[in-house]
């Protein structure tokens, strides 16, 4: 059941009526609900995996409590450590074992031995790569004190299969979300219409951008031969939008559905393209996975009182492994070892805290060093994009080896100009808000205002559209 | 909460209200007229109510092509006399999609055209079906247009006209007006029930919002994609039965002609071709049902045969323009001329006393 189906839509409205209805009479009923309908809504992508989902959080949930019970130093790390163990273990079987294998006879073929592993098609069960890591954090804050573990099985259930995060997060975590779930939730008209609006943009961001990208980027990539470097800029910053499209657009309508049960769900994005040197971007890139990996792995990779050297060194490891988590693909791994590269220097001289907050704070107009600043990320994140989004490496290095081989045939590009016309439309608007969550976040215009956008953006929405059912990309890590 | 029910309530009014007009007025809908069933099975269009609307195409509301319901039920802009009525003579025209023309617009059809190069001399009438087969057009014939006592008649027939017409042949099986080769070698008419609409679906697609999202955004969840498919179906290409037996059709064949032949009036096949021959060349033997209508032809006294193939291939080398609109196969109103402009002469030739 994809967010953008017709299905989700009747699943969502019959979830809120629910919810709504039975918080009046019922309070303490509503995380069994959102339980309930979280387990229909991951048992419908694929049933097969809920008995995993169970399992796995049920040892999280007594891992947990007995943390919380274990004084002795030694016993509560060989529970952590037993829990992380555990966690690893199935996402590495589920996800990188085939790739491991293959791996090991790539190399091993190098050498001139000849290996052919046992290959077993092994399904990734979706959503694992999410689920984990909010598990994970949540028996690592448990270890460290930094949250109780939670007594209640609903609420922690519902916490972990959360059907608004489970597909592809946000990753959310234990000391934001499940303090909400311990709470009753009691309907803010406010943060109701805030998760419509936010939903709405998501949608608009999906069905009218990325799905639409989507078939120009692939065609210019596959057939990169045949275009000139004009057309490949336009297809990588067609790359470049088609993944933000459809990966904030995914998180918009997450949190917006979050938002619509009463939940207050952490932001996944912040305008990335309007970061000004690579470490902003990852400040408003991805954000819940990239301060996960901060606080999770780079954090106690570099342990107390680091040295430059040693948090240069754990930075690209960092992000290195941070292309893994994207999936068993040497290309992923590239693509997270190239943004450490490109981080590298800003650690070292420590300089990634240069900008701090919104670009061209109080200003329509960046200057020049701002708008320098944020081209060049672009164009960094845009190369990296490359080898995330292409087929294989070769195809990554033909697609920017055309740039410069044939810069210019004078093509004709008439079919780009609609799209990039919207690209740069949407870039206009979200620098216009980049001060709020989301481009969409109108709340203080007349109700006139805002209604006539809504319709105007449902009529785009209609008309330029692609109803096609596109599952989000992410979801597929 | 009642706040933000009262307010989603009013805003989904509004949003209709303003989806209604747009999708209405600035992108205009895909519209279709309402099919109705006379008692004898005969399917027509509503003549009373929906006798008028836009055709459009693709998510842009392209084509935008119009047509309009007769007093009799037919896509034309002409209304059918008796002969008692009339003081002219009259020839009926039968054909699938092609004719029925949801295309071009109703002011450029055939018959209009015909009518304009006999100077309004002879009524033209026009019945015809999307998806319609031999079989079909004989049924018409008998329940419906011979009322009209047409002094001739003009068939269009492409690829699957015979084998759709007979049950044992038919991939559409069941398909509305069939035949069925009894053991003893006749033929009985098969009639599966009609089709029916419920009211609850033609009160859902009088919404202009509602047509765009099924006809064309062809949104799967309304039923979209349907229209596209049935237009598919008239390609005679897609419409071929390949197992087709040539004896069986063969001897379908005759059955029908000599049903045609029965009538006792002069009548025209004429023979449409995939247009794939026509740009890129093809196999020609690669179409049993015209060529089994060709073989049991002899002996049809009233019955004459006009294949379009070498008239679109010499007006295709002059013109190099296509035969069809540009998203499906059916013709657009150059085609619809052009028909007019070959037929005429054979057309002349029917109305010539004998």
């Amino acid at each position: 059941m994809l967010f953008n189906s017709v299905s989700f839509a009747v699943f969502l409205v019959a979830v809120l009526c629910v919810y709504w209805a039975a918080s009046k009479l019922l309070p303490r009923a509503q995380n069994l609900i959102i339980l309930a309908a979280s387990y229909l809504f991951y048992g419908m992508w694929d049933w097969r995996f809920l008995g995993l989902l169970v399992l796995g959080t049920l040892v999280d949930y007594l891992v947990a409590l007995a943390l919380g019970r274990a004084t002795g130093p030694g016993r509560r790390k060989a529970l952590l450590w037993s829990d992380v163990v555990f966690n690893l273990a199935l996402l590495g079987f589920f996800k990188y074992f085939g790739f491991f294998l293959d791996s090991i006879a790539d190399l091993l073929g190098l050498f001139g031995m000849t290996v052919n592993p046992t290959t077993m098609t092994i399904i990734l069960p979706v959503g694992i790569s999410y689920y984990t890591f909010k598990k994970l954090s949540y028996v690592i804050d448990v270890h460290d004190r930094r949250v109780e573990p939670e007594r209640d099985p609903v609420a922690f259930f519902g916490f972990v299969a959360f059907f608004s995060q489970i597909l592809a997060g946000p990753i959310d975590r234990a000391t934001t979300l499940l303090p909400q779930f311990r709470q009753r939730r009691v309907f803010d008209e406010l943060l109701f219409r805030d998760g419509t609006r936010q939903i709405l943009a998501g949608f608009l961001k999906k069905l009218v951008f990325a799905d639409n990208l989507l078939p120009l980027v692939n065609d210019i990539f596959t057939n990169h031969g045949q275009y000139d470097g004009l057309t490949i800029v336009i297809g990588v910053f067609f790359a470049a939008m088609q993944i933000y499209c459809d990966f904030s657009g995914y998180s918009d309508i997450a949190i917006g559905v979050g938002k619509l049960l009463g939940f207050r769900i952490i932001p996944n994005f912040a305008f990335p393209y309007f970061s000004r040197d690579i470490a902003e971007f990852w400040r408003r890139w991805h954000i819940s996975l990239s301060t996960w990996l901060r606080d999770y792995l780079y954090v106690p990779l570099c342990g107390p009182k680091p040295t430059r050297n040693r948090k240069g060194f754990f930075i690209v490891v960092t992000f290195t492994l941070c292309g893994l988590w994207h999936g068993p693909n040497w290309r992923f791994i590239f693509w997270g070892f190239l943004h450490g590269l490109y981080f590298l220097p800003m650690t070292l001289k420590r300089r990634h805290h240069r900008f701090i907050g919104t670009p061209a704070k109080g200003r329509l107009i960046p200057s020049i060093r701002e708008t320098r600043a944020m081209a060049l990320t672009f164009l960094g994140t845009s190369v990296a994009w490359v080898f995330f989004m292409g087929e294989s490496f070769t195809q990554a290095f033909g697609v920017l080896g055309r740039i410069f081989i044939q810069p210019f045939q004078g093509l004709d590009y008439s079919a780009y100009l609609p799209l990039l016309a919207g690209c740069l439309a949407l870039l206009c608007l979200e620098w216009l808000q980049r001060e709020k969550e989301y481009f969409l976040q109108i709340e203080r215009f007349p109700r006139a205002a805002r209604w006539g956008i809504y319709c105007a953006l449902i009529i785009v929405i209609l008309v330029f559209g692609a109803f096609g059912s596109t599952e989000f990309l992410y979801t597929q890590f | 909460m009642k706040r933000i029910l009262i307010h989603g309530a009013l805003f989904s009014i509004v949003l209709f209200v303003v989806l209604e007009l747009f999708f209405r007025f600035v992108l205009p809908a895909s519209s279709w007229p309402r099919g109705v069933y006379e008692e004898s099975g005969i399917r027509k269009f509503d003549s009373e109510s929906f006798t008028s609307g836009v055709y459009t195409y693709g998510r842009y509301c392209r084509g935008r092509y119009t047509w309009s319901i007769n007093g009799q039920g037919w896509n034309s802009i002409f209304d059918y006399e008796t002969a008692a009525e009339r003081n002219k003579p009259a020839v009926a025209i039968l054909g699938d999609s092609y004719l029925e023309g949801f295309f071009s617009d109703v002011d450029k059809h055939v018959d209009v055209f015909l009518t304009e190069l006999f100077q309004g001399q002879v009524g033209f009438y026009t019945f015809a079906m999307s998806g319609g087969f031999l079989a079909q057009y004989i049924a018409i014939i008998d329940h419906h247009a011979e009322r009209f006592e047409p002094d001739a008649y003009v068939i269009f027939v492409n690829a699957a006209d015979v084998a759709a017409s007979i049950r044992q042949l038919s991939f559409r099986h069941p398909y509305y007006f069939q035949y069925s080769r009894e053991p003893d070698g006749s033929y009985q008419i098969v009639r599966t029930p009609a089709v029916s609409r419920s009211p609850l679906r033609d009160r859902l697609l009088a919404s202009s919002l509602v047509r765009y999202l099924r006809s064309n955004v062809q949104l799967k969840a309304l039923g979209g994609g349907l229209a596209d498919a049935n237009a598919a179906e008239d390609e005679p290409a897609q419409k071929r039965r390949p197992e087709s037996d040539p004896a069986a059709l063969q001897e379908a064949a005759g059955f029908l002609l000599s049903r045609l032949n029965a009538l006792g009036k002069p009548v025209l096949l004429v023979a449409d071709c995939p247009k794939a021959w026509i740009y890129e060349g093809g196999d020609r033997t690669d179409y049993p049902d015209v060529i089994a209508l060709k073989d049991v032809l002899p002996g049809h006294d009233n019955i004459a045969l006009l294949e379009l193939a070498p008239f679109y291939e010499e007006e295709f080398r002059k013109s190099g323009r296509r035969f069809s609109v540009s998203h499906n196969n059916h013709w657009d109103a150059y085609t619809n001329q052009f028909i007019a402009r070959t037929i005429q002469g054979h057309v002349s030739g029917l109305l010539q006393p004998r």
